[in-house]
């Protein structure tokens, strides 16, 4: 024991030193690469109450622009209705086949991280309200990130402008000519650098792709609907120096990531995920 | 140590952790559309804390404080990493700038009592060194060394503009 004492006498600063680095280092790991929740399970509801309330201030200032924005959501929306067409679709069964497959939960950001490679956003939606793991964030322009994990009143976001992040795209072409694919389909990745731009991976270098072509989602996973818009290509400066049969290609983002305020959450039809998962997993081929 | 310098640290504390998370974390600027740089004011409790003070008090102070921050910040430890970091580094600094004659050791490094040469210099080694251990602890790694010394530059700049202005208003004896 007094060999210990004697000991801490002459090393306890730095044991010190190292056992609260340590500690840090271990909170910085896991609630970075492994987003792991640290976030939400540590600073609970009484800080997250105060940062709503700071959003909730600082959004007076901007609010002139999102009157405008949501006034043209809207009116998108009425277009949209079918009150709104002429009726000419005919009905050849009693199923009704034209119900929804994915419906929105509307929230709005309450605090996020702008300035690391790894960023995420807290919402003000959770379990409570129905948001789960998995489910795709968009807004009106574009597409936010993928919930990461939720509490019972919060959801945690993982951005897209997260290096982690992977969100399946397809490219439209402008000029639709026989030998351009529509349907050619990638992986849409950001490396710490703009906010603004991202890049599309895994597009073969067979299919041709232009400067100015759109990037939508691809509706090849449960996460968001087909055909929202991302972005549209800014440069192609080549072959992807790891995987050399693909092209590399840059995107410019329709959204500002970094100012989404208003936010939808996109739950897919709980039924019909089953129905379509039931079906992956018989393979489809097999007796 | 008497209770009036614990009185006015505790307040220091309380509003140093105020100002920086609630008004100092939301001013940035984009740049290249990217932001560049985070004021990281409250290393400044740190500074002022009293010069005989041992290592391990200013660690656990350091610690207390940075975490306080994190909670507001996401990447959780980030600025107690830094923070515990550069309370290990103090007594250091201190006796690498110390006056000819030493310090009173009951009296704490401030602009008041040490002069604002002196002040600006500790000030602004200490300030350097802490915004470059938060932004290598941020990146994890020295790959992206350019990265990081452009933020720790661009964010010094800033930090040390808002840490002059509070010791100029507030010009605290202890």
């Amino acid at each position: 024991m007094g060999s210990l004492l004697q000991l801490f006498a002459r090393f306890g600063n730095l044991l010190t030193l190292l056992f609260l680095e340590g500690i840090c280092l271990m909170l910085i790991v896991q609630s970075g690469p492994k987003q792991k929740d640290i976030l939400l399970n540590t600073s609970g509801l009484a800080v997250n109450a105060a940062n709503e309330r700071i959003s909730w201030l600082r959004s007076y200032f901007s609010l002139q622009q999102q009157v405008a924005d949501l006034k043209a959501t809207n009116t998108q929306r009425h277009n949209a209705r079918p009150e709104t067409r002429y009726d000419n679709v005919l009905v050849k069964d009693t199923i009704n086949i034209s119900d929804s497959l994915y419906s929105y939960i509307a929230a709005t950001v309450i605090t996020r991280s702008i300035y690391g490679a790894n960023n995420t956003l807290i919402l003000n939606r959770g379990g409570a309200h129905g948001v789960e793991k998995g489910m795709g964030v968009i807004c009106d322009k574009g597409i936010v990130g993928i919930v990461a994990d939720t509490s019972r009143y919060f959801s945690k976001v993982i951005s897209i402008l997260n290096t982690k992040s992977r969100v399946s795209a397809s490219v439209i072409s402008q000029k639709t000519t026989p030998k351009k694919n529509n349907d050619t389909f990638g992986v849409l990745v950001w490396e710490n650098g703009s906010s603004e731009l991202a890049n599309l991976t895994d597009i073969p270098r067979y299919h041709e792709v232009e400067v100015g072509d759109t990037i939508l989602t691809s509706g090849y996973s449960f996460a968001f609907p087909k055909g929202h818009p991302i972005g549209i290509i800014e440069s192609i400066p080549g072959s992807d120096p790891v995987k050399t049969s693909m092209h590399a290609i840059r995107v410019r983002l329709s959204n500002d990531p970094i100012r989404a305020e208003h936010v939808y959450i996109v739950k897919m039809d709980k039924q019909k995920k089953e129905d379509l998962l039931s079906i992956e997993k018989d393979g489809g081929y097999e007796q | 140590m008497n209770s009036k310098i614990i009185l006015s640290n505790v307040l220091r504390f309380v509003l140093i952790l105020l100002v920086q998370v609630f008004i100092l974390k939301r001013i940035w600027l984009e740049v290249d559309g990217r932001p560049s740089f985070q004021v990281l004011a409250y290393p400044l409790f740190l500074m002022i804390l009293p010069s005989k003070m041992p290592r391990i008090a200013l660690m656990l102070l350091g610690f207390l404080l940075g975490i306080l921050i994190d909670l507001f910040y996401t990447p959780m430890g980030l600025h107690a990493g830094a923070l515990v970091l550069l309370a290990y580094t103090r007594p250091w600094i201190l006796s690498f700038l110390a006056p000819r004659d030493g310090y009173n050791m009951n009296h704490s490094p401030t602009m008041k009592r040490m002069g604002r040469n002196w002040f600006l210099k500790y000030s602004a080694s200490l300030l350097l060194l802490h915004t470059f251990f938060y932004f290598s602890l941020e990146a994890f790694t020295f790959a992206y060394i350019y990265e990081i010394l452009w933020q720790t530059f661009t964010s010094f700049a800033i930090s040390f503009i808002f840490i002059i202005i509070f010791m100029l208003v507030f010009n605290p004896e202890d």
